[in-house]
């Protein structure tokens, strides 16, 4: 929070700020709200860490093959498996 | 045997017996003899076949929608009860219309069994087990079944037609037919099709088309089915044209039918055999696929003939059992029997300028030249083999959504609620009470191996709706709207999921990279 010293009318509150992330980084903002983003992010410090985390999680992921994480044999065994509880319980 | 063998070998009784029921048509043998009688000639014989080629396509799909949304029981009952319809109209038909009229409830028999057997298959064996192992296994012996049934059919029919009436083999028919009906009523038919809330109908039909035509791996298997079915239709339907061609006497017809009946059964022994989809087998197939169809061509005797025709269709049923299994595996229970049906669907289409073509270049060049075109289509099919068998991982874009996943319900925050100041805080309500820390000033890699292998730890540990959705996104680095639409979900909920699934993994990567230095 360093070099803010009052949080203004219009600032966010970080809490808010943070689930935008994704639609920030996807560019899904309105204008109005893009500049409001860019705004709080600019004077908050946690705010810039968390994005900068959410980019490195992208980062990595995208780092992966496709195959590391996309078997479908068990992919589709555990959506079922979950369907067949809901069956069982009824 | 595992304890579940049982059970499942139990459940799935009536539904083998019924197969065989269905499988044993005691006019098979003398249709041609009997139709003849009653006044057809090859031209009236041609329009038989375009009423087949009509009907089966029209009542494909939507019978396979019906099967997804009704009762797949249900519609092969109905298949059954059109298929004695069919062999009662038969046996009564004094001339061609008549017996046209038996021909479309036969058509409505295929369109109703095809994909829909599979389906009810795949799902007992998902609803015992928890799995698809057994799929290849148990269909193989659907398949054997079917052989069997068939052979003894033909056998029966034409002793039957040695002392009796040729219409009586129609009427046996039927009663067969209806004790087919009777046990099928004794199956528990799965209920996984049916877990997922009803969709919209025309929801489900798109679905079914978008499943059946999405780009992708399972557009392979699919291509793969069609080009198998075409070779094996061939060899049933035109195969004899070859003994004619070398002029072999009337005694090399029995074996050589006998053959390739077997040849259907003893292929669906071999296909569940797990070294089918090896590297090394995908070869050797894909050569024999091959190398039978350049026998065809050569056509220098008829022993070589013979063995090349049933060889080839024995290993193109073996293959198909491995590859329906990764069509099935593909795809969700809601849209299983219409997706499959979809397919029949294909192999009909497909069919019918494939036997047009064959019929003309073997009238005009002779029957060795028509070889050429299933060298075409064996050639096809071999590389597919060498694609499609040796099991990879399906990407997950080959199961879309039925309905738009709900965003979930209470949405976890990005980050604990513990980590901001509540929101009556006097001075910074809602701001940083614990901020994140930048990993890269934690004086640790952030982006070495161990790190990633911690991505992927945390992205497996998903639960599949978030772990499609980043796959997706950040693995394979599709955009949003591509992802939305093979999903079937709107922008703002594949957002929110991809929210959710991110913040997950960036609570595990926190713990580790503060846990490590």
């Amino acid at each position: 929070m360093g070099d803010e010293t009052e949080p203004s009318a219009v600032d966010q509150a970080c809490v808010d700020l943070v689930e935008l992330m994704t639609a920030y980084l996807d560019d899904a903002l309105s204008e109005a709200q893009r500049r409001e983003f860019e705004e709080h992010l600019a004077g908050c410090a946690g705010c810039q860490a968390a994005l900068s985390q959410w980019r490195t999680v992208a980062d990595l992921a995208g780092r992966l093959r496709p195959e590391d994480v996309a078997d479908l044999d068990p992919y589709v065994r555990d959506r079922l498996l979950s369907t067949l509880r809901v069956v069982r319980r009824r | 045997m595992r304890p579940d063998g049982d059970v499942l070998r139990r459940r799935l009784r009536p539904l083998y017996v019924a197969t065989f029921l269905q499988g044993l048509a005691l006019w098979v043998p003398i249709e041609k003899l009997f139709m003849s009688s009653i006044g057809f000639d090859a031209a009236t014989i041609g329009v038989m076949a375009a009423v087949y080629a009509v009907v089966v396509p029209i009542f494909e799909v939507p019978s396979g929608v019906l099967a997804d949304r009704w009762s797949r029981r249900g519609v092969l009952l109905i298949g059954t009860v059109a298929a004695a319809l069919s062999a009662t109209i038969g046996g009564l038909s004094q001339n061609i219309a008549t017996y046209l009229v038996a021909a479309v409830f036969l058509g409505v028999f295929f369109a109703m069994q095809s994909g829909t057997l599979e389906s009810i298959v795949y799902d007992t064996i998902l609803e015992e087990t928890g799995g698809s192992d057994d799929f290849e296994r148990v269909v193989g012996r659907v398949r054997l079944v079917e052989s069997v049934a068939l052979v003894a059919s033909a056998l029966a029919g034409g002793a039957i037609a040695e002392f009796a009436p040729l219409r009586l083999t129609y009427f046996l028919t039927a009663p067969l037919l209806v004790a087919a009906c009777v046990v099928l009523l004794a199956f528990r038919e799965p209920t996984l099709h049916k877990v997922e809330e009803a969709q919209p109908l025309r929801r489900q039909v798109a679905t079914t088309y978008r499943t059946l035509l999405q780009r992708g791996r399972l557009r392979l298997v699919v291509a793969l089915t069609v080009a198998g079915s075409l070779l094996i239709q061939g060899m049933l339907e035109f195969g004899p044209l070859w003994l004619i061609a070398l002029t072999v006497p009337a005694f090399w017809y029995g074996p050589h039918w006998a053959g390739l009946t077997a040849a259907l059964g003893l292929g669906g022994l071999v296909g569940p055999h797990r070294w089918m989809t090896r590297r090394w087998a995908a070869a050797v197939l894909a050569a024999a696929t091959v190398g039978c169809c350049l026998v065809l061509i050569m056509s220098w005797s008829a022993v070589l003939v013979v063995v090349a025709q049933v060889l080839l269709t024995l290993l193109v049923v073996a293959v198909s059992i491995p590859v329906m299994r990764q069509l099935h595996d593909a795809v969700p229970s809601t849209v299983r029997a219409g997706v499959a049906s979809g397919v029949g669907t294909l192999t009909w289409i497909t069919f019918v300028p494939f036997a047009l073509v064959i019929g003309v270049i073997s009238d005009r060049a002779g029957v060795e030249n028509a070889g050429w075109l299933l060298l075409g289509i064996g050639a096809v099919a071999g590389v597919l083999m060498l694609v499609v068998l040796p099991r990879a991982p399906v990407e997950p874009v080959a199961a879309p959504e039925v309905a738009p996943a709900p965003a979930p319900k209470a949405a976890e925050p990005v980050f604990p609620a513990d980590r901001f100041l509540p929101a009556d805080d006097p001075e910074w309500p809602g701001h940083w009470a614990v901020p994140p820390q930048a990993w890269e000033d934690l004086g640790v890699r952030v982006d070495d191996d161990a790190a990633i292998a911690e991505v992927r730890t945390a992205i497996l540990e998903l639960p599949p709706q978030l772990r499609r959705v980043i796959v997706l996104r950040d693995v394979d680095g599709r955009s949003s709207d591509e992802v939305c639409a093979v999903l079937g979900l709107t922008a703002d909920v594949e957002r929110a999921v991809l929210q959710q699934a991110r913040a997950r993994v960036r609570a595990r990567l926190e713990r580790y990279f503060e846990g490590r230095d």
